[in-house]
């Protein structure tokens, strides 16, 4: 992962002059692609929400497919704009890392509502 | 003003001409120790007025009837001695004020790796304790300083979202410090400072900033969400509106129990030098106690629930967050008995900081054990939201936090200022605080499992005696607190020049001057050997040679 990435070198940024750019360098072209796709990412939201009723989709399988744009998103943001494609391991480790702790959070608060009320609570008592 | 022996070229030597030169040369410095002082100062002030609160707090409490003042402005004063004392003065004080000072200099490095982040961390945090403190003037907040929900996003008519900016601006200088830290430590080790050689201060910074930098991101969401829920009205947390009051809880304690952390384990740092130091002794169990650090670290993410034994968390969720908070107490034992492993054998000199970390010791036990008898769920039902609580933090707060920050105050005191301070009035003040502390929050202890509950300021006549005792207590502390703040000033006038080395330490700080000179050393230090390199005999040579009055 931490290896050169020496497939844009046509533009006009002087890639690899300070060393902290060592890594690899990403594009001023890739950045405007990326832009392209977030966009079209985020009109692709809008039009599920329109045309998923008209399918007669599941609200279940409409939230799905609204995390799925939204995770993909996420992932363009975080390897591109925030350079963790081309960080050093341990700045990929860190990026890593702070997904494993909001998955913990997650999880662990959908656990928790998942088994509210097992068992149930006795009532008042008479 | 008789002995001015000091290196001429130092980090608080200024040759800027006149008054306002001399004012940008501190509130525009990128130098850590200056920033470090600056710090110091900010940080003691908001001490003195959470102190101020508190003292508010505990003269209520002294009658059993509410005579002083409404149950109104009671909730105000105790959210406001919790509101400033958390987050203005524990989680920011030991990494801001010795971490600041120490990690580079500990490390071999000129400065943090962003000294400009460094200066911001510190605006940061004199911005967002202006927001609390005019929250406090224009009528103050009567939340608590946890901000629970529906009562803070609904309910609550006082000025939570001023004292919520502000927090959560404070939030984000904490993240500036974590993140200099954690860049600062993988970067600009000096050669030779592998990581086995770090100084154990420097491993618990590590964890801590970890902490700081996964943690406080969520509480300054959560704390955004109640401001938006009580501004627009958006159903977040009000059950009435489609939220759910105890998202609040799950949100806010996955912050705040790791924050628990981010305030003690620097602590746990501060602690492993003096004991070292004044054992004369190579640390017992390094690696453990380097180890231990990071797995309270990641533990702690995996606890918060004990918060929320009582607020209809599913059971099967508190019997695991029950369990994994015992294990919590397996690395911080570890780090007990390894002190204590430490001083045995050891050449042990009761210097002013060392009664500092005997007292840490003790302390810190009697509140991790009870932290214990809280994570069971069980006992947590009887003596949920009661005394038994608030003596039980205050044990890890102030007898951890605060101990381990005086002590190591006036440990690094004399490599900060250059100079000695009055080593008699150390030690009494150092009794007075143990004393003091122990007095105002061990009635508390059994207060709590009578059943009196924590925030009321009415309450039956027979818990009077209790309560007139940590009062008492309080007062003995306060003039605890105080008497440091006179002769530690003191010293700066007439305090006997300190040298390079007064404790006769290991570690890379004792090796430059005293104050350090602006760029910490000379020449980039070497690192050939481990942390606390003392000779294996050199505990015994000390007992051999020692004789009354010897300095050490
Ligand atoms: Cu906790």
């Amino acid at each position: 992962m931490a290896t050169t990435n020496p497939t844009h070198s046509a533009d006009g940024h002087g890639a690899g002059t300070h060393d902290e750019h060592a890594h690899g360098h990403i594009g001023r072209g890739t950045y405007f692609r990326v832009f392209g796709a977030l966009m079209v990412l985020m009109i692709l939201t809008v039009v599920a929400f329109y045309v998923e009723p008209l399918l007669g989709f599941n609200r279940l399988v409409g939230v799905i497919i609204a995390m799925a744009i939204a995770c993909t998103k996420t992932a363009l943001i975080v390897l591109y704009f925030m350079h963790i494609k081309i960080s050093e391991r341990i700045t990929q480790l860190y990026a890593a890392a702070s997904f494993v702790g909001f998955a913990l959070l997650v999880i662990i608060v959908m656990i928790d509502y998942f088994a509210r009320g097992w068992p149930p609570a006795p009532g008042p008592l008479p | 003003m008789a002995t001015t022996a000091l290196p001429q070229s130092t980090y608080l030597h200024d040759d800027t001409p006149g008054l306002w030169a001399w004012i940008k040369s501190w509130l525009f410095t990128v130098d850590h120790k200056r920033i470090a002082i600056l710090y110091l100062l900010s940080i003691n002030f908001f001490f003195l007025l959470g102190g101020l609160a508190a003292t508010v707090v505990r003269i209520e409490l002294v009658t059993p009837q509410g005579d002083l003042m409404s149950s109104d402005v009671y909730n105000r004063a105790f959210t406001l001695h919790g509101v400033i004392m958390v987050f203005f003065f524990l989680i920011p004080v030991i990494p801001s004020v010795l971490g600041n000072f120490l990690v580079p200099l500990m490390i071999g490095a000129r400065d943090l790796a962003f000294p400009r982040i460094n200066l911001l961390s510190w605006y940061l945090y004199m911005f967002g304790g202006i927001f609390a403190l005019s929250a406090a003037v224009l009528g103050g907040v009567d939340t608590g300083w946890t901000f629970y929900t529906p009562f803070s996003s609904t309910y609550s008519n006082s000025n939570v979202i001023l004292t919520i900016a502000g927090a959560f601006i404070m939030g984000f200088s904490s993240i500036a410090t974590g993140l200099n830290f954690i860049v600062t430590i993988h970067k600009m080790r000096a050669p030779g400072m592998t990581w086995f050689r770090l100084p154990l201060f420097i491993w618990s910074h590590y964890a801590t900033s970890l902490i700081i930098v996964l943690a406080t991101p969520v509480v300054g969401i959560t704390l955004l969400l109640v401001a938006i829920e009580r501004i627009w009205g958006v159903g977040i947390f009000d059950p009435a509106l489609g939220g759910d009051p105890v998202l609040f809880q799950h949100l806010f304690w996955f912050y705040s129990h790791p924050a628990v952390y981010i305030m003690i384990l620097p602590g746990f740092g501060v602690i492993s030098e003096l004991i070292a130091t004044f054992s004369r002794k190579r640390i017992f169990g390094y690696e453990f106690i380097a180890f231990s650090s990071m797995a309270i670290a990641i533990l702690g993410f995996l606890v918060w629930g004990h918060h929320m034994f009582v607020s209809s968390q599913s059971v099967y969720a508190s019997l695991i967050f029950s369990f994994i908070t015992m294990l919590v107490a397996i690395p911080s034992a570890i780090k007990v008995f390894n002190w204590t492993a430490t001083l045995y054998k050891g050449s042990i000199s009761y210097r002013t900081p060392m009664l500092y970390a005997l007292g840490f010791i003790g302390l810190f036990v009697i509140g991790g054990l009870t932290g214990i008898f809280l994570g069971v769920v069980a006992v947590d039902i009887h003596v949920t939201d009661t005394y038994f609580v608030v003596a039980h933090f205050h044990y890890v707060m102030v007898g951890g936090t605060i101990m381990a920050y005086l002590g190591g105050l006036h440990y690094w005191w004399p490599k900060m200022t250059g100079r000695m301070y009055n080593e008699v009035w150390g030690g009494i003040s150092a009794l007075i605080v143990f004393v003091g502390f122990n007095m105002t929050f061990f009635p508390q202890f059994v207060l709590g499992y009578l059943g009196m509950p924590r925030r009321y300021h009415v309450y039956p006549e027979e818990f009077q005696i209790l309560h007139v005792l940590s009062t008492a207590g309080a007062s003995i502390l306060a003039i605890g607190f105080i008497i440091p703040i006179i002769y530690l000033m003191g010293s700066l006038i007439a305090g006997k020049p300190a040298g390079d080395n007064p404790w006769d330490a290991t570690g890379l700080e004792w090796q430059t001057s005293s104050p350090p000179p602006t760029h910490n050393f000379h020449e980039t230090p070497i690192v050939t050997t481990e942390a606390y390199a003392y000779p294996p005999e050199a505990a015994e040579l000390d007992a051999r040679s020692w004789r009354p009055g010897s300095p050490l």
